[in-house]
């Protein structure tokens, strides 16, 4: 449900129901948001739980580490798009051969291709749209730092045109400090989750890193994971 | 501007009304003037056929002076490629003739070339003395000499040679209203420039059918094509 | 099965330049890419023209990038020559659109507007100046897959025909340019005992038969057309 606040710049605020607690006020549309963790951390279940959520009119999924299909058997048919859609840019299949979505890309190598077919799909869509990027480590495999920043550029600018919000998946540890940096100034927020163990179990944490002109919680609070793969943030102590 | 065939051509120049060739030549041919039809197939012929056959049209009176083919050939020629009869115009003396020495002849190869040259300025001043008539009623007249180059082959070694075609070119100058053109070999290049005010070169480069005017200093080498047996320039190319 | 004539138009485009489809058979092959490529004042650009304005009179609508030249210039040029381009675009037929900010969004935007007109034919002038306008994004080891790109989206998301006009000094750094496209057609320049003439050489045209002879070829006031000797009665 979006609902319009009248912020000073008349900008429509997003409310994500189980973030709103940490979030005081909604977050500005064009939000673009860094999700940063470790391996098997959770940020892909996270991105799937935001994706399924009824506040979107379209979704635009790029996907670099695993087939399409497999993101729409962990949806099994449950989409909740009022009227839109949820198109996919595969960035995976090109390693297997061929891929059977519309738009996808030839080689990883060629960063110009991947634009281009994210906003050919992007004009597909019914705005404003949800674009889910998971993940983009993969990207600085095939192309320097460098380049993947001034990818991102173009992306990020996208969002905030089409007032949605996007998220981008990075992996924790793999990349340099400098493109931590680079990224984290670049987007409007970033969200961490990390894992600890605990009394011989794995908990998962989340936090709100940073957000712009946005006043947030910045402890860590818990994050489960449950059995339907909907996502509970518990605020341990302070509302 | 059309012209009633029986009256005179009253411009400066003489037209050769080949599609784009007095463009390239500037107006036309000053009256006076020497010009010879250059080229290595038998373009030439077709274009110095085409000119003779406006030329007729158009009121002019036509000398037309073998030295390759024999006036049975021409007229056949004339008739089976262009349509063009010759009859009435030989019958109202507007088209005449003249083998002055048979070429082709063994006979003629045998003779001397001074006897040749000899017989030839006897011809001419015969000739010259048929068309002070002509010129006296100020009747337009073109000379043909078809063709140059086999005439060169025969006594163009003589000393004489250079005296004799002076004479002709000078007299041809002299008369008010007339054009001489001729024809030669590609070979030839350099006595049909000797012997004219210029040329027209015909050519074939590349496969494609070129044509030139020697003194023009605007236009090049410029394609022609040969449509239903009449040479036209490609004016879009000039 | 039988070709038909409708077969025979649906496969190849006529590309309205007087004297060129005699010598591939007809016509462009559908949804192929051809370069044009001649140094400067060879005609390229009034090749793309006239082949989008041909195109547009007769129900394939077209797109033009154009780089360096702008809208303003196009529509003089082709009023040189009788081409009332300003109103083809009003009419929808005809687009000319400029170069984006980015080399991906430049692409975007011809795929953008060839939807939107349905286009049939598209073309591209030039190669070069489009590449080059963009040093950073496109390196020289990323050039062969940004024209990869390029040729596929015109000739599959855009389904059109395409024109792509280059440089021959762009090509010699690059020779990757003719692998890529269906055909390659070469204009150039040559002085004939000091007259200058203009020359097109097909040098490449895949699954067609094609002469492998220089074509004369000039700019006339009905565009570009090529020379074409007609046989007399005798030969």
């Amino acid at each position: 449900m979006l609902s319009k606040v009248e912020g000073i710049k008349q900008m429509t605020m997003l409310h994500l129901p189980f973030i709103s607690h940490l979030v005081k006020g909604g977050i500005p549309e064009g939000s673009n948001i860094l999700l940063i963790g470790p391996p098997g951390s959770g940020k892909t279940v996270f991105c799937e739980y935001l994706a399924k959520m009824d506040l979107w009119n379209s979704c635009l999924f790029v996907v670099t580490d695993r087939k399409p299909e497999d993101v729409r058997l962990s949806f099994q048919g449950n989409w909740g798009y009022p009227g839109g859609k949820i198109v996919f840019v595969d960035a995976f299949s090109w390693l297997l051969g061929k891929s059977k979505e519309e738009y996808h890309i030839e080689n990883m190598g060629n960063l110009t291709e991947l634009n281009f077919r994210i906003l050919s799909a992007g004009s597909s869509l019914i705005r404003p749209p949800l674009l889910v990027f998971d993940a983009i480590s993969p990207l600085s495999l095939y192309n320097s730092e460098t380049f993947v920043t001034k990818f991102l550029q173009l992306l990020l600018a996208r969002v905030k045109e089409w007032k949605g919000l996007g998220i981008y998946v990075v992996q924790e540890g793999v990349h340099s400090e400098e493109f931590y940096n680079t990224l984290g100034y670049m987007a409007d927020g970033i969200f961490n989750i990390k894992m600890a163990e605990e009394e011989g179990k794995i908990k998962r944490y989340f936090r709100i890193r940073s957000f712009n002109s946005v006043a947030h919680e910045t402890g860590w609070v818990l994050f489960s994971i449950k059995t339907d793969r909907t996502i509970e943030l518990r605020m341990g102590g302070a509302d | 501007m059309k012209k009633n065939s029986e009256t005179v051509n009253q411009s400066r120049f003489f037209e050769t009304r080949v599609k784009g060739l007095d463009r390239m030549i500037g107006h036309g041919v000053r009256w006076g003037s020497s010009v010879t039809i250059v080229g290595d197939g038998l373009e030439k012929e077709t274009l110095c056929h085409q000119i003779v056959i406006n030329a007729l049209n158009n009121g002019l009176i036509v000398y037309y002076v073998c030295f390759k083919e024999v006036p049975e050939q021409l007229r056949f020629i004339l008739k089976d490629e262009m349509n063009f009869d010759t009859t009435r115009y030989e019958r109202s003396g507007r088209l005449i003739f003249y083998t002055p020495i048979e070429i082709s002849s063994a006979a003629w190869k045998m003779r001397d070339t001074s006897e040749i040259i000899r017989i030839l300025s006897k011809f001419l001043s015969k000739l010259m003395v048929e068309v002070t008539i002509k010129v006296a009623q100020r009747r337009k007249l073109l000379f043909i000499v078809d063709n140059v180059s086999a005439l060169y082959d025969l006594i163009g070694e003589d000393p004489r040679w250079k005296d004799f075609t002076t004479t002709g070119m000078t007299w041809v100058k002299r008369i008010m209203g007339a054009v001489t053109l001729q024809v030669a070999d590609l070979e030839d290049l350099e006595v049909a420039e000797s012997l004219s005010d210029f040329c027209i070169v015909l050519k074939n480069i590349d496969g494609i059918p070129y044509l030139k005017v020697t003194k023009s200093s605007t236009f090049g080498w410029t394609p022609y094509r040969i449509t239903h047996g009449e040479l036209e320039i490609a004016e879009d190319f000039l | 099965m039988a070709i038909t004539k409708k077969h025979v138009s649906e496969t190849k485009v006529k590309t309205g330049i007087p004297g060129l489809d005699d010598l591939v058979e007809g016509g462009l092959i559908r949804n192929s890419a051809v370069l044009i490529r001649g140094v400067a004042g060879t005609g390229k650009t009034l090749f793309s023209l006239q082949y989008l304005t041909y195109g547009a009179l007769n129900g394939e609508p077209g797109v033009l990038l154009s780089i360096e030249e702008t809208k303003k210039d196009l529509f003089r040029e082709g009023a040189r020559f009788g081409w009332n381009l300003e109103k083809l675009e009003k009419q929808g037929k005809l687009a000319i659109i400029e170069r984006q900010p980015h080399y991906a969004l430049t692409i975007h935007e011809l795929e953008k507007t060839a939807r939107q007109l349905r286009a049939k034919r598209a073309a591209i002038d030039s190669v070069p100046a489009l590449f080059s306008s963009y040093p950073d994004e496109l390196q020289a080891s990323e050039m062969r897959s940004a024209f990869h790109l390029l040729c596929q989206v015109l000739t599959n998301s855009c389904d059109c025909t395409a024109i792509l006009i280059t440089e021959a000094e762009w090509s010699k750094r690059y020779p990757y340019e003719e692998y890529v496209p269906k055909g390659v057609i070469e204009l150039q320049f040559k002085i004939m005992e000091g007259t200058m003439r203009r020359f097109l050489l097909i040098k490449k045209m895949r699954e067609v038969r094609h002469t492998k002879r220089l074509h004369l070829y000039e700019i006339t006031n009905n565009g570009f057309t090529i020379f074409v000797p007609q046989k007399s009665a005798g030969e």
